[in-house]
């Protein structure tokens, strides 16, 4: 009994110390996560982004590339502490006018102060990765290569059990509202046809690997839709339905 | 693509297809079961005995739990995963 109150109050502790570290810690983990790089105080993008961001009257922190060829996009931290992250893709593919609302969009995302969704991604986000964790356990302790299906069959089942709890901790802590908030903000200061065109190049893309929990925090769903799990994890709004909403508002 | 209003399950070629969200909390479902059963085992050898009415509590106890924890997984995303399509 004695170590089972003790294996009890150890693991409570390791909760409530990673609950804390994630409410601290939340933004710098998510940019170390995707290994942000930040952009130098010369860079045009960021003198673009200040001058977005003072047309929306909100401090901006700083501007953070992430190499990856898919066009996305996804903002951290807060009213007053926050930074946008662009993926190299968007930068490649997209013209000054879609980034620019795509950077509006990021800024709009971080006026509405998301924290909680912020510290719920990287907790749900630190859950989705235990199965990768099992299946490299699972090759070092001579289950069989990565590839072989003793490894990917034991990945499979601690995604079954991690999966669902990560998923409904997102779920019920990103409104979809949220989205189409933004959206309006960047047709409101680009113009729609500019938001159109860029949320049009994002929904014609490939999936990225991301990690599902963070899904919510991306312009759109990165997630490959194959993917069963994947599913639980689609919080955001179709392309579609964001597109026909700015099309029939008329910015 | 049939609607079979009543159900509101999409049916093709006389099969219900069941929505991938829905699929994989079934799958959860065994999964956890399968853990159930790992804790049985782990509890009739440490007690070296196997008491029917110890394991039939257990799994009520257990069950009534994920019983409940599933439906809330099922309500949420219900709600959420099926709005945002």
């Amino acid at each position: 009994m004695n170590i089972l109150f003790m294996l009890a109050s150890g693991l409570g502790a390791a909760v409530l110390f990673l609950v804390v570290a994630c409410f601290i810690f939340s933004r710098q983990i998510l940019l170390r996560w995707y290994h942000a790089k930040k952009a130098s105080f010369d860079d045009p993008l960021y003198m673009q982004m200040l001058k977005l961001a003072k047309d929306a009257g909100m401090p901006v922190a700083g501007l953070y590339f992430v190499e990856s060829h898919v066009v996305n996009s996804f903002s951290v931290g807060n009213r007053k502490n926050g930074s946008l992250v662009l993926t190299t893709g968007a930068i490649e593919r997209l013209s000054e006018e879609e980034l620019s609302c795509m950077m509006v969009y990021e800024i709009a995302q971080s006026r509405g102060g998301r924290r909680l969704r912020e510290i719920a991604a990287v907790i749900a986000g630190i859950l989705t990765t235990l199965p990768i964790v099992a299946l490299w356990g699972a090759v070092f302790t001579g289950f069989g290569q990565e590839y072989e299906p003793a490894p990917k069959l034991i990945k499979f089942f601690v995604t079954s059990l991690f999966a669902p709890p990560a998923a409904l901790l997102i779920q019920i802590t990103s409104p979809e509202s949220v989205k189409y908030e933004a959206d309006k903000y960047a047709a409101l200061l680009c113009g729609s046809d500019a938001a159109i065109e860029m949320l049009s190049k994002v929904r014609d893309q490939e999936s990225w690997d991301a990690n599902p929990s963070h899904a919510p925090l991306f312009i759109a769903n990165p997630l490959a839709e194959d993917e069963i799990y994947n599913t639980l994890f689609c919080t955001c709004p179709s392309i579609e339905d964001r597109i026909k909403r700015l099309e029939g508002a008329g910015y | 693509m049939p609607v079979d209003r009543r159900q509101n399950k999409k049916i093709r070629g006389g099969r219900i297809l069941i929505p991938k969200w829905m699929r994989a909390l079934g799958i959860s479902f065994v999964s956890y079961m399968f853990v159930l059963f790992v804790i049985i085992v782990v509890v009739t050898f440490h007690a070296r005995d196997f008491v029917f009415g110890r394991a039939a509590a257990i799994t009520a106890v257990y069950m009534t739990a994920l019983l409940i924890y599933f439906a809330v997984l099922f309500v949420v995303f219900k709600r959420k995963i099926d709005a945002s399509k």
